[in-house]
């Protein structure tokens, strides 16, 4: 049995989110810091855990979502649809009958539920169905729930078998659990079975037919190895101390032991020496009675216990082989190995119908390579392993099917799936072409893909040096890939899977050149034309493709980014490099004319001049050189507008206004206004041609 | 351990591994053969049964008990055992986990009491003209539709009957068994899940059973993972003019689709004398050959029969037999049985005047009616049931029903709040006045134990629904039986038996005793006129002998038969003795 869906309501940052998992691959759930990974898993051992004390179970108002005015009323949801069921699995059988549906198919559904206790829920019903005035039952209710506190007066957990309500869908929702809009509430005396389940009969308990093992974030296991409660090696030295066979053999070894120590001549000799002192100094009849010997443990229970691991970082290192001297990585990846042969062993020794091991970021302190082989051999027989994690090496490898994206937005959390509804082929592909470095998109809060080495070196720094923000700090990921590949990876961002906004950086390759000149040949003409068409094609193509999706959008520059970057204004900044690329000053002074000359010249020498240094290594050199009064070329000045549609846009655009009066040096208090909206109208209206306008408009 | 002390028959019937039909004489040791062959099944460490149960259903919840008991003082583990009535059976394997799938259970419901029932009943029947004594089929038919013809009285009666049920959010009996049939029949995974769960299944009393509630066996044993062993006695078929039927087992191999069914006889009769044995017998379908096996000798064992005696003259003529043997055997071993409940108080009322010297067993009309699936049933049983060692094991599990029950009303408790120890704990420590009314008393037990344990009964409806519902069928009671209304009564129903017994036909059934004195042997009352009537001559032969065979199979040694003159029908004709008794006499 494994989980297929797990559906989450109103709990701590989640309002409603439903994450997808299966028992093909290794699960991993994304997202960025206080996404809300840690209360994801959480939530899903309030239900599966039998480690958690007893009541856990029992809420607080803090459980729930924060985006609640008044948790009072409210009811906090967890809802699973289990798979693998239905099969004539001999452990099955009674989770076949309690939880299976009525229809057949291999799927159950089990839902906890903390909810108002049935006479608050009778008051919420009977203050508010015969009113009809909407004002008048927002009142009775308020006032009602201003009394009721979340506690165990109040408050019950239930689960429930085999419901049907979708608690995603509000309105599913809200007839079970009542309207908080328009005040309407169900009557609690007619509980439909058929909707919310029937309750979980007594004779089956979930948290006792399945085993589920935690291996938390963070982890101080120099600590954790120290205390026995934690560590996970005590644990299994004292299952196997009970399976231990000539036992007495070594227990009569270790007494004997103890008495060859204890007859040692010096210790003997220490003994009698203490014990004469202690008489000299306090006399025989109040002198307590003393010796010295060996107490190493002779039961073999404690003596397997006292075992401790000998541990080396490598093979051949010959180090103290003591826990505390191992490396951070070394012992995580000792705490993880004990902890998954914990995992094993439950799994093979028990009759329960489901194992779950959730371990938060595995990746801590542990290397690259490592990261990516580390689930690669796990076996996945009777077994659903799910993941958080932060690294782009483990989610390089990971199946982008088996992924749950959770993306935090001003006070809730919503979660993505990448692959839903993509066929295996297409996802295959994607799979292919996110390595780590591309990976980051699904971490992002945004993304910008840009085709070159160009790109993909200057754009951040223009933006540095003019903006002054830092797109990594604003979360937005900016990614190199071909534009073969855009199409695949694009897939992604849609109302179904990441609904996060993605800009296409791309050439149009449109020719600046009408015709031949002294510098360009009809050969040179001749490509410029070939790659007019190729980039007309992708230019329709690329619109095409994404007319309908809200969330991509493409941007062109008419040729390429170089001749857009310099004929938006920045000649100077290729100037600037000239003397890094020539030795000769003639020749320094001739580019030097031409890139201030006729855009078409200007274009053509910027393009001979990023062919001969190399594009990327041009890039470089120009990054160097970008100032906060350099031009950014509008179509990125649009794409960024576009990759910051979801962001907290007033700050961030203050920030950028107060950097850029600074590098100026223009007194903040010459802009007029109240707060930072009016602020940064009056800015607008003062410097119309400002880049910041230009990419507030 | 379990096979300690069986005979040989019993010890086949234990070890048998395959469907079995078993047919257990009067006084052969069913119930003892029965709990050894769960017992053995439980034990068997070769049989990993997991979170397989194996199921037995019996007639009562008394029946139920007693095995359990058994089974706890063999030092079984039960665990993985379900026993209880089919109803039980029905309601919490099949409609309880499947009631969203079922217009009238899909929202709260509870089981209609017996005294709501009978309360509706005879409101409807006189709102629609229906006499008294005219039957009134609740049950549905075949097709699940009202059993009546329709626009007929009876037809707008019934239909009322169940509308009032669905206002009331209620469900009787026999809903409870065509709602589990409906359930089976639209969703057939839900037999065959229960099939993969119950790898046997027991069947005591089994020629008790109705077509109804072999229909729903018949579903879960037909996926053939189930063994099926059938334990009863055509002989003793007291119930088939409630629709019982005692199939033979050929039918019973043909309905449960089975390979084979094997025939198993328990013919040693450890309870009577071969005279007694040799005098039922003539009363038997089958000529089984019965077998005594009693432990004492062949001592002057007496059977009696008067037919000359004026009703006036008979409680003097029971007393005296009484007294007749009140040297010989105790009174614990004697028992007076009579046609009805009526007659049974009467006796009562009139051997205490008569005779008080003589210790009576209580007659067994309780104030509390013994509804089964009222809720608060359970906490007045538990109440009285003493601590001791004895009952440990059956308080524990009376406890448990407690709990179950109230979390059925929708009480929730948070975990470690309310369990066991707290049930337990409350009711020990109730301190009540018994000099009161006993439907006083009842309510302030409960009222008081909700108190301890901090539940508002008035937050849940169905909690109050059902107190009230108890509290009116005890007042009901005390009226119809003219029982002494004060409470410190009460003590009396739940002591152990002490006394001559005083019981009705039916209820004497699987019980024993030393002297039996049975009266009202007249035809009109053995058989029944309503058999007699409805069924014609064949039918009432047959019932006649059941409950014949069924009553004087009763004695161990002793057996006074009486048919009183002095009876006569409503319009005059006297009763003449019961036929099928006079033709061996």
């Amino acid at each position: 049995m494994f989980i297929k869906t797990f559906t989450i309501r109103n709990f701590r940052n989640f309002r409603n989110a439903k994450f997808f998992l299966n028992n093909k691959s290794v699960n991993s759930i994304l997202g960025e810091n206080a996404s809300g990974k840690t209360n994801f898993f959480y939530a899903l051992r309030l239900v599966l855990d039998d480690s958690l004390p007893q009541n856990a179970k029992q809420l607080s108002s803090t459980d729930f979502f924060n985006g609640l005015d008044h948790p009072s009323g409210h009811w906090v949801v967890l809802s699973f649809v289990f798979g693998g069921l239905g099969e004539s699995d001999e452990e099955l059988v009674m989770a076949n009958h309690a939880m299976q549906m009525a229809s057949g198919d291999a799927e159950g559904v089990f839902t906890f539920a903390f909810r108002p206790k049935i006479h608050i829920r009778q008051q919420l019903f009977q203050r508010t169905n015969t009113e009809p005035n909407l004002q008048i039952r927002k009142e009775n209710v308020k006032n009602y729930l201003s009394g009721i506190q979340i506690d165990s007066a109040n408050y019950e957990t239930v689960a429930f078998v085999r419901g049907t309500v979708d608690y995603l869908d509000d309105n599913e929702y809200e007839s079970v659990a009542g309207n908080f809009n328009n005040y309407i509430f169900p009557n609690p005396d007619n509980d439909d079975a058929a909707l919310l389940g029937a309750m979980k009969p007594p004779y089956f308990s979930l948290v006792k037919e399945v085993n589920c093992t935690y291996v938390k974030a963070l982890r101080n296991v120099v600590a954790d190895m120290k205390y026995s409660k934690n560590n996970p090696l005590f644990k299994l030295l004292v299952q196997k101390s009970n399976e231990i066979e000539g036992a007495e053999t070594v227990e009569g070894a270790v007494k004997q032991l103890n008495r060859d120590i204890s007859d040692l001549r010096q210790i003997k000799e220490l003994s009698t020496a203490l014990k004469s002192t202690l008489l000299k100094a306090i006399g025989q009849t109040y002198s307590p009675s003393l010796n010295i010997t060996s107490g190493l443990p002779e039961s073999i229970v404690e003596l397997i216990q006292s075992l401790t691991l000998l541990v080396e970082d490598s093979y051949g290192y010959k180090g103290t082989g003591k826990i505390e001297d191992l490396s951070l990585g070394g012992a995580n990846l000792i705490y993880l190995a004990l902890k998954l042969y914990e995992y094993e062993t439950n799994r093979e020794g028990d009759d329960k119908i489901a194992h779950f091991l959730l371990i938060e970021e595995p990746e801590a302190h542990i290397h690259n390579h490592i990261q990516k082989t580390l689930f690669s051999n796990f076996s996945l027989e009777n077994a659903q392993i799910i993941i958080s994690t932060h690294s782009t090496q483990i989610s390089s490898v990971s199946k982008i099917s088996s992924m749950n994206v959770i993306s935090r937005k001003n006070n809730y959390s919503e979660v993505y799936w990448p692959s839903k509804g993509i066929d295996s082929e297409e996802v295959n592909k994607i799979e292919r072409y996110l390595d780590s470095s591309r990976s980051t998109l699904l971490f992002a809060k945004s993304v910008l893909l840009v085709e070159g080495d160009a790109e993909q070196i200057l754009i951040p720094a223009l933006i540095k040096a003019v903006f002054g923000i830092c797109l990594d700090e604003l979360g937005i990921s900016l990614i190199k890939m071909d534009g073969t590949v855009f199409k695949h990876i694009s897939s992604l961002f849609d109302e179904n899977r990441l609904k996060i906004n993605c800009s296409i950086i791309t050439d149009h390759d449109q020719p600046f050149l009408n015709g031949v000149t002294d510098y360009a040949n009809q050969e040179y003409m001749n490509k410029l034309s070939n790659s007019a068409v190729n980039g007309q094609t992708r230019y329709n193509d690329l619109n095409n493709t994404y007319r309908a999706n809200a969330y991509i959008q493409p941007f062109f520059a008419s040729n390429t980014f170089e001749t857009e970057l310099i004929l938006a204004g920045n000649s100077d900044i290729f100037i600037n490099i000239l003397d890094s690329i020539y030795t000769q000053q003639a020749r320094i002074d001739v580019i030097t004319n031409h890139l201030n000359g006729q855009d078409s010249e200007k274009c053509y020498f910027a393009l001979h001049l990023a062919k001969k240094v190399g594009k990327g290594w041009f890039a470089i050199m120009l990054a160097d050189k970008v100032h906060e009064r350099s031009h950014v070329p509008s179509y990125i000045i649009k794409s960024l507008k576009h990759v910051l549609t979801d962001h907290d846009k007033n700050n961030i655009f203050y920030e950028i206004m107060s950097y850029r009066m600074q590098k100026q040096d223009i007194e903040i208090n010459t802009i007029q206004g109240t707060n930072k909206q009016e602020k940064l109208i009056s800015f607008s209206q003062l410097y119309p041609s400002d880049p910041l306008t230009k990419l507030m408009n | 351990m379990p096979l300690r002390g069986l005979t040989r028959e019993q010890e086949e019937a234990v070890l048998y591994d395959g469907h079995l039909l078993l047919t257990a004489c009067p006084g052969s040791g069913k119930t003892k053969t029965l709990v050894s062959k769960i017992a053995y099944k439980l034990i068997d460490d070769q049989l990993s049964l997991g979170r397989k149960r194996i199921v037995a259903i019996t007639y009562t919840n008394t029946a139920a008990e007693t095995i359990m008991d058994r089974l706890d003082k063999l030092g079984i583990k039960t665990n993985n055992l379900w026993i209880g009535t089919i109803h039980s059976f029905c309601l919490e394997w099949i409609i309880r986990p499947y009631c969203g799938e079922h217009t009238l259970t899909r929202h709260r419901f509870r089981v209609l009491d017996e005294f709501e029932s009978r309360s509706l009943i005879s409101e409807l029947k006189n709102k629609h003209g229906i006499g008294y004594f005219n039957p009134f089929p609740t049950a549905l038919n075949q097709q699940y539709e009202i059993d009546a013809t329709h626009g007929s009285n009876l037809y707008s009666a019934l239909e009322e009957y169940h509308n009032t049920l669905i206002e009331k959010n209620c469900i009787d009996f026999d809903l409870i068994l065509s709602i589990s049939n409906q359930l089976l029949t639209a969703t057939p995974e839900i037999a065959l899940r229960l099939s993969r769960l119950f790898p046997y299944l027991y069947v005591d009393e089994y020629q008790d059973t109705n077509q109804r509630q072999y229909k729903i066996l018949e579903k879960i044993i037909r996926h053939q993972n189930s063994i099926l062993t059938f334990i009863g006695d055509v002989d003793q078929a007291i119930y088939t003019n409630l629709g019982a039927i005692a199939k033979n087992a050929d039918q019973l191999k043909n309905d449960f689709q089975l390979d084979h069914i094997e025939v198993k006889n328990l013919s040693g009769c450890f309870r009577s004398t071969q005279r007694i044995i040799d005098f039922y017998k003539s009363f038997q379908d089958e000529n089984i050959n019965i077998v005594s096996k009693m432990i004492a000798p062949q001592e002057p064992s007496n059977i009696n029969y008067k037919k000359n005696i004026n009703r006036g003259e008979l409680h003097q003529y029971i007393i005296d037999i009484v007294n007749q043997y009140k040297d010989l055997i105790d009174f614990n071993e004697m028992v007076i049985v009579a046609p009805t409940w009526r007659d049974v108080i009467n006796l009562a009322k009139s051997m205490r005047q008569i005779a008080p010297e003589i210790p009576l067993d209580a007659p067994s009309v309780s104030p509390i009616p013994k509804s089964i699936d009222n809720y608060w049933y359970d906490l007045i049983k538990m109440y009285f049931t003493p601590i001791s060692p004895d009952n440990y094991s059956r308080r524990k599990r009376m406890a448990q029903k407690i709990l179950d029950n109230l979390a059925e009303l929708g009480f929730v408790f948070e975990i470690g709040t309310v369990n066991l120890r707290s049930i337990v704990k409350a009711i020990n420590s109730l301190n009540l006045n018994f000099d009161v009314e006993i439907h006083v008393f009842v309510s302030n037990l409960i009222d008081s134990f909700c108190f301890l344990i901090n539940l508002d009964i008035t937050s849940v409806s169905t909690a109050s629904d059902a107190k009230q519902a108890f509290i009116d069928s005890i007042i009901n009671r005390v009226r119809e039986y003219e029982i002494i209304n004060n409470a410190s009564s009460l003590r009396e129903y739940y002591r152990d038996r002490n006394g001559v017994s005083i019981s009705t036909y039916h209820q004497t059934k699987g019980k024993e005793y030393e002297l039996v004195i049975a009266y009202g042997l007249l035809k009109g009352k053995i058989p029944h006129w309503n058999d007699i009537i409805e069924g014609g001559n064949p039918v009432a032969d047959y019932v006649a002998r059941r409950l014949l065979y069924v009553i004087c199979s009763r004695a161990k040694r002793h057996l006074y038969l009486i048919s009183e003159l002095g009876h006569s029908t409503r319009r005059g004709e006297p009763l003449i003795p019961t036929e099928q008794l006079t033709r061996f006499i």
